[in-house]
């Protein structure tokens, strides 16, 4: 009997061993899945942000606060449903950073101050590094980016963030739609029209 | 050239230049979103760590409760002669109750003081 009992008792510490070590073994490989994951996606997710929101710093807070949920909410999500996941929650946080914008922006013309949170940045900060381009190739680039970012930045949210999602995360009709929950038509609709928008203010000859 | 196709290389030009502004995210950026990235992941790596503790938490907080409950017990009297003596008074009690409550012997109860009364006189 005693001897019954140990049996099964040293089973147990056995299984409960194993299962441990499964435990911080699928911790590992989640935590090195989501890492790759966020390390393909992070600079594109950056650059949407701050081409939505005109600011670094708030596009920083935004990605991070994505990841974050990502993390806290579907971690234990199969990591193919992360790509979807996570552009639905960042979209949602930059509309949220739109609506909060909004708000402040009221109370500014309330109070009768307009200052613009970019005046105050250091422009050293934000010089590129340059690798194999001539300073006037740099300078070039660097005007035209500023252009399109801005001319997207113009276009009515929800324009902009089916142009972004199509354009530079290379999302099909179906994803998009899925992303920003609503249907494939207006999906279509949204992007026609942005590329009409801004056919319109850069034209052909400004790219 | 038709409008789409005008529309399509028109997207492709855009394309193009947002992803090399992609590429060419500077250096203080580029740290600050890998630091993001590991402030993300550390939160993943502290909330796994945190999980075996919850059990031990839970088994300890149980413990304390029915300790707790324990200690709230009226303690019941451990003398073992007071019990006794509570014991054969209700015993008693419960005798002379049964014994005026049994109708047999109170309908004979004349009987019995008649037969007294005769032993005595005889």
């Amino acid at each position: 009997m005693g001897e019954r009992y140990g049996i099964v008792y040293f089973k147990g510490s056995i299984c409960k061993l194993q299962s441990g070590k499964n435990i911080r073994g699928n911790t590992l490989e989640r935590n090195l899945e989501l890492e790759g994951f966020f390390a393909n996606v992070e600079k594109r997710a950056f650059r949407l942000a701050e081409i939505s929101t005109g600011n670094r710093d708030d596009a920083l807070d935004i990605l991070q606060d994505a990841m974050c949920k990502l993390v806290d909410k579907y971690a234990a999500r199969n990591p193919e449903e992360w790509g979807p996941l996570f552009h639905t929650i960042l979209q949602r946080m930059i509309v949220d950073w739109y609506r909060r914008h909004a708000v402040r922006e009221r109370f500014r013309g309330w109070f009768g101050s307009n200052h613009k949170d970019d005046e105050s940045e250091d422009p050293m900060q934000n010089v590129k590094d340059v690798y194999g381009k001539t300073p006037e190739q740099e300078v070039q680039s660097d005007r035209r980016i500023a252009i399109i970012d801005r001319v997207i930045r113009g276009l009515p949210l929800r324009q902009q963030q089916v142009f972004l999602l199509r354009a530079l995360e290379g999302f099909d009709v179906k994803q998009t739609a899925r992303i920003m929950k609503c249907s494939e038509g207006s999906v279509k609709t949204h992007y026609s029209r942005a590329v009409h928008v801004l056919r319109e203010k850069l034209g052909d000859g400004c790219l | 050239m038709t409008i789409q196709d005008k529309d399509k290389q028109f997207v492709d030009l855009i394309k193009s230049e947002l992803n090399e502004s992609v590429q060419n995210i500077n250096a203080r950026d580029l740290s600050a979103i890998t630091q993001a990235r590991h402030r993300s992941l550390d939160r993943y790596t502290g909330r796994k760590s945190r999980w075996p503790l919850v059990p031990a938490g839970a088994v300890v907080t149980a413990c304390l409760v029915v300790v707790y409950s324990l200690m709230q017990v009226t303690p019941v009297p451990t003398d073992g002669v007071n019990l006794v003596q509570e014991f054969q008074g209700l015993v008693s009690t419960s005798e002379i109750f049964n014994f005026y409550e049994d109708p047999e012997i109170s309908e004979e109860l004349d009987f019995y003081e008649w037969l007294d009364a005769y032993e005595s006189s005889s």
